[in-house]
């Protein structure tokens, strides 16, 4: 017989209550023996007889009732599961003091969790959304593109593609987008999904011989094409160049999952078609000094991600040399992904040691609720017990209880993750589908589901067996133990205690960091960026507007305005002198004299650079001066500088490998600077970089006269409506962004400043969760002794005395968790170095807060039950019992 | 066996017996709790003396498996009464214990004839 009919027929029986089928049982064995009494009765026996005869006939009637019970309750064990449900579930509605919080509490406890393990997973452990994803690969480092052909046709172990990303203009959008510029395999090789036409061609992506085709996203071809077929074979124009489309995408389709779909791809070797005005960016393919494509391909049969990188490194070394030739790591795409890579696994890992401390915090406080309800229920249970209900059967129920309680907040967990991660995405400002990807999946969901249950389980078994043994053995309202509950206070502040300290370093590094002095006047200088609407003739226009501003602008002293050029960061500096020695990562500035004038820099010895100043001539920093020439004048000193190891544009590098445009301009520059004699003529103070993190450390540098393509100029209102109007004289259509450097130095914070919400906000919640539950056991406690609360104040205690009392006992579980948490945070917070500026990971202030914050948190819970207490008559309370 | 002790029949009815024995009574007609107890001694010349309070159990058993179903009636003499009545999953199950039994009794047979 199939369960299911089983089952059918199981919850038609279960409409007859439990009673109803007892009555029935009763009923009809009774009308048995009654049958059977009146057939011996006909025989002639007496009443008396024909009824023992009867019963005798029968057996056992209690046996025979309980064999029956048995058979009914084996049959039936999922009723009394469906039974037991209903019973919590009526139990948990009727006591929402406990019912609210705990399902709080664990909801916010297993939500962050879930919500953790959903971005996690979806941004960094989800493989690529493409066919396969298990042959395929990326690098976790970008080359040139000219080392990616080389790798790529020499490669046996693996089909390799190339992807960058180019800034351009869709003719008619006024916003600039990003697109991929992709190697002439990629579709083929990554199987990305088109919905029409083609991918690329291998013979469309050469190098040197460019083909104007693109494939565009499906967004781009709903939103200008209506989604028409007659799409491919139409031409759209990007930066005023006209593309054949080939293709379109599928929704949705793009590699790395963690960044926005692509608007549109075109061939790799197109990429000088869009940027035909920048001379740099034309070398950005041949140029092998140059970076950076990302590599992803797909793994030939039989081979391996570290295969693959073996051979892929050895090919590199062949090409560039031990000291170029990088080792290139290729990896599967569902391990951590760029951008987050390296430092993302430390910050994973803090992240995750929050949200388990915030989790444990909620178990403890779960565990301190279920203790307490434990504790009031008591005469209830006592009650059941003597109508004859095992203390299995309690057990069950209670366990029961927790499980629906942990069901109830698993549900509502992930309605708040979900939530959450929707918000994050658009908070982020990914588009629809990141969010999308972020939803729990069921992985995610059957973790929360399992963490919950455990919780309420191993919080919950404890109260559970305790609360029906204490009515067991003693036939008395005992207290609940007030050592496990003086434990769950513990636990629960000392986590918390952890949590409170890590934020409010955190928080102190953050504003100690805002008042860093950055050696420059950041609130004085601006900096300059030119904005064009399209990308026509971009680098002259962008030339002549500069030079209409530097014109416009007095750069005498004091100086309004100012250029410098990229930064680049030299391998080696060989220091002249008695002694030859060799200063490695030495950064070097072009600048115009004004410029250190401009950023008001301290000089320190020598003097400033000077309009006839030449290219040899170089102020250096005080960090370079004091490692070059320890214990002596710098001033009028030697070096000699190679050829730079890279150059670093003011842009950050850019996250896939994209060609940093902010650096292109200035790739080329002068070979003045290249393997030259400099001389000292001044120092200066240390100067961070304008777009750094404050308080991150300063390379020894120096700075020589040279040109510049970036603007800086003094924020001043009058000065910076002068500029703009040169600008608008040269070229209407250009505008002017002119960003204070206090802004730019600051957003170096922004990522702390993210840390740090996410700290307060864990630490909120665990506060919150630590002071419900504080209040929760203490309530019990002044409940429990209202009756001895009564009799002292009767006595003629003092009110002082009375809270002197109650404070007891629970000051020293709060005092035992808040000393533990302390000692606690100090041992962890080390682990935070590397996010603290200016502060150490013991700073006393921090501490002190997090103990303030504590206490006063905890003093709130316990007044308030006290002051309950405090409130009630004696008379009415002595009478009560 | 614990349970015997408490309700199964004193007489040495092989286990799963009784089951059968219930099924097959109520193949013929739907019936209460002491009729099916008078048709198996009937039948059986009263040599399966039974204590008759065991069908009990064994008719929830059978209920809870969907083998038989309960419902309250008259008897014939006027009587409130609980009739089982044989469902198709008991016919088929009746079916398939009465075949097992057979092949059972044949072989326990043919070991005593011929060992």
């Amino acid at each position: 017989m199939p369960d299911w009919r089983r089952l059918a027929r199981w919850i038609g029986s279960r409409r007859r209550s439990r009673r109803e089928t007892e009555a029935d049982m009763a009923e009809e064995i009774r009308l048995h023996l009654e049958q059977r009494t009146r057939e011996f009765l006909a025989q002639g026996l007496t009443p008396e007889q024909a009824r023992t005869a009867a019963r005798r006939r029968f057996g056992s009637v209690d046996a025979v009732k309980d064999a029956c019970r048995d058979e009914r309750r084996s049959a039936a064990w999922l009723g009394t599961c469906w039974l037991d449900l209903r019973h919590a579930a009526r139990s948990l509605r009727r006591d929402a003091a406990f019912t609210v919080p705990a399902v709080f509490t664990l909801t916010l406890g297993v939500g962050l969790v879930t919500l953790f393990c959903s971005v996690f997973n979806g941004l960094l452990l989800e493989p690529w959304p493409l066919p396969e994803p298990d042959t395929l690969v990326r690098g976790t480092t970008g080359v040139s593109p000219a080392v990616y052909r080389v790798l790529q046709a020499r490669s046996q172990s693996i089909d390799l593609a190339a992807i960058a990303s180019c800034p351009s203009f869709i003719d008619g959008d006024a916003k600039g987008t990003t697109f991929r510029c992709v190697s002439g395999n990629y579709f083929d090789t990554l199987r990305v999904p088109l919905v029409l036409g083609r991918g690329f061609r291998s013979e469309e992506d050469v190098t040197g011989a460019p083909v104007a085709v693109t494939v565009i996203g499906y967004a781009l071809w709903r939103d200008r094409f209506s989604l028409s077929p007659d799409a491919i074979g139409r031409t759209i124009r990007l930066n005023d160049v006209p593309f054949r489309i080939v293709g379109v995408a599928a929704p949705g389709a793009t590699d790395q999952p963690a960044r926005n779909v692509p608007r549109l791809w075109l061939p790799l070797a197109a990429y000088p078609l869009v940027t035909a005005d920048i001379p740099s960016d034309r070398e950005f393919l041949s140029n092998p000094e140059y970076c950076c494509v990302q590599l992803a391909g797909r793994l030939r049969p039989s081979q391996s991600p570290s295969t693959v990188s073996a051979e892929l490194t050895a090919l590199n070394r062949q090409i560039g040399g031990e000291t170029h030739g990088r080792p290139i790591v290729m990896t599967g795409t569902a391990e951590i992904h760029q951008p987050w890579e390296d430092s993302a696994v430390a910050l994973v890992g803090l992240i995750l040691a929050g949200v388990l401390l915030v989790l444990l915090v909620a178990c403890a406080n779960t565990g301190n609720l279920q203790l307490a309800r434990g504790s009031r229920r008591q005469p209830e249970l006592l009650i059941r017990l003597s109508l004859g209900a095992s203390r299995g059967r309690l057990v069950r129920q209670l366990l029961t209880e927790g499980l629906v309680l942990a069901g109830a907040a698993t549900l509502l967990s992930l309605v708040f993750s979900s939530a959450a991660v929707a918000g994050m995405a658009r908070w982020l400002g990914r588009d629809a589908s990141v969010a999308l990807r972020l939803l729990p999946d069921w992985r995610v969901a059957g973790l929360s589901v399992a963490i919950a249950t455990v919780a309420i389980l191993v919080t919950g078994l404890g109260p559970a067996y305790r609360g029906t043994r204490q009515v067991l053995v003693a036939n008395r309202l005992t207290r609940a133990p007030m050592r496990a509950r003086s434990w769950f206070v513990v636990v629960q502040v000392a986590l918390c205690a952890v949590l409170i300290v890590a934020a409010s370093l955190l928080a102190r590094g953050l504003t100690r960091a805002a008042t860093l002095d950055p050696g420059f006047d950041a609130d004085e200088v601006a900096s300059v960026f030119v904005r064009l609407s399209s990308y026509q003739s971009r680098e002259s226009r962008i030339a002549a507007i500069q030079r209409a501003v530097l014109d416009a602008l007095p750069s005498a002293d004091p100086p309004v305005v100012a250029e410098a050029g990229a930064r680049r960061v030299f391998a080696q500096v060989a220091i002249s002198g008695s002694a030859e020695r060799v200063l490695s990562r030495v950064a070097s500035i072009s600048v115009s004299p004004a410029y250190l004038r401009l950023f008001n820099a301290r000089l320190v010895a020598g003097r400033l650079l000077r309009d006839d100043d030449s290219p040899a001539q170089v102020v250096v920093n005080e960090s370079f001066a004091k490692r070059a020439w320890p214990g002596r004048s710098a001033v009028g000193a030697v070096f000699d500088t190679g050829t730079p190891q890279a150059t670093i544009g003011n842009g950050s590098v850019s996250e896939t490998g994209a060609p940093s445009r902010a650096s292109a301009g200035t790739a080329t520059a002068d070979g003045a600077s290249a393997g030259t004699r400099r001389q000292v003529v001044g120092v200066v103070g240390d100067m961070q970089r304008e777009n750094s993190r404050p308080g991150a450390p300063v390379l020894p540098a120096f700075f020589e006269r040279g040109d510049g393509d970036r603007l800086y100029v003094r924020n001043d209102a009058v000065m910076l409506d002068r500029a703009r109007a040169a600008a608008r004289r040269i070229d209407p259509a250009a505008s002017l962004e002119i960003t204070p450097l206090s802004e730019s130095f600051g957003a170096g914070l922004s990522d702390l400043r993210v840390g740090v919400g996410l700290a307060v906000a864990l630490s909120a919640s665990s506060l919150v969760m630590a002071a419900m539950g504080i209040f929760g056991i203490f309530a019990l406690v002044t409940e429990e002794r209202r009756r001895e609360v009564g009799i002292r104040v009767a006595l003629g205690a003092s009110r002082a005395a009375i809270v002197l009392l109650m404070a007891n006992r629970a000051g020293r579980a709060l005092a035992a968790g808040l000393l533990a948490g302390l000692i606690g945070a100090a041992a962890a917070a080390p682990i935070l170095r590397h996010y603290l500026i200016g502060v150490g990971p013991h700073d006393p202030a921090a501490f002190l807060v997090a103990g303030l914050v504590l206490a006063a948190a905890a003093a709130t819970a316990t007044f308030i039950p006290i002051r309950r207490a405090l409130r009630t008559d004696p008379a009415i309370t002595l009478r009560a019992d | 066996m614990g349970r015997t002790s408490k309700a199964e029949p004193a007489a040495a009815l092989l286990l799963g017996t009784l089951d059968l024995l219930i099924l097959r009574v109520l193949k013929r007609e739907r019936l209460h709790g002491w009729g099916i107890a008078d048709r198996i001694s009937q039948h059986s010349q009263q040599a399966l003396s039974i204590g008759e309070g065991s069908l009990y159990p064994a008719l929830y058993r059978l209920e809870a498996r969907g083998w038989v179903t309960s419902a309250w009636g008259q008897s014939e003499n006027n009587r409130r009464a609980k009739y089982y009545t044989l469902t198709r999953a008991g016919r088929t199950q009746l079916d398939v214990e009465t075949a097992s039994w057979e092949r059972m009794a044949a072989a326990i047979g043919g070991v005593l004839r011929h060992a």
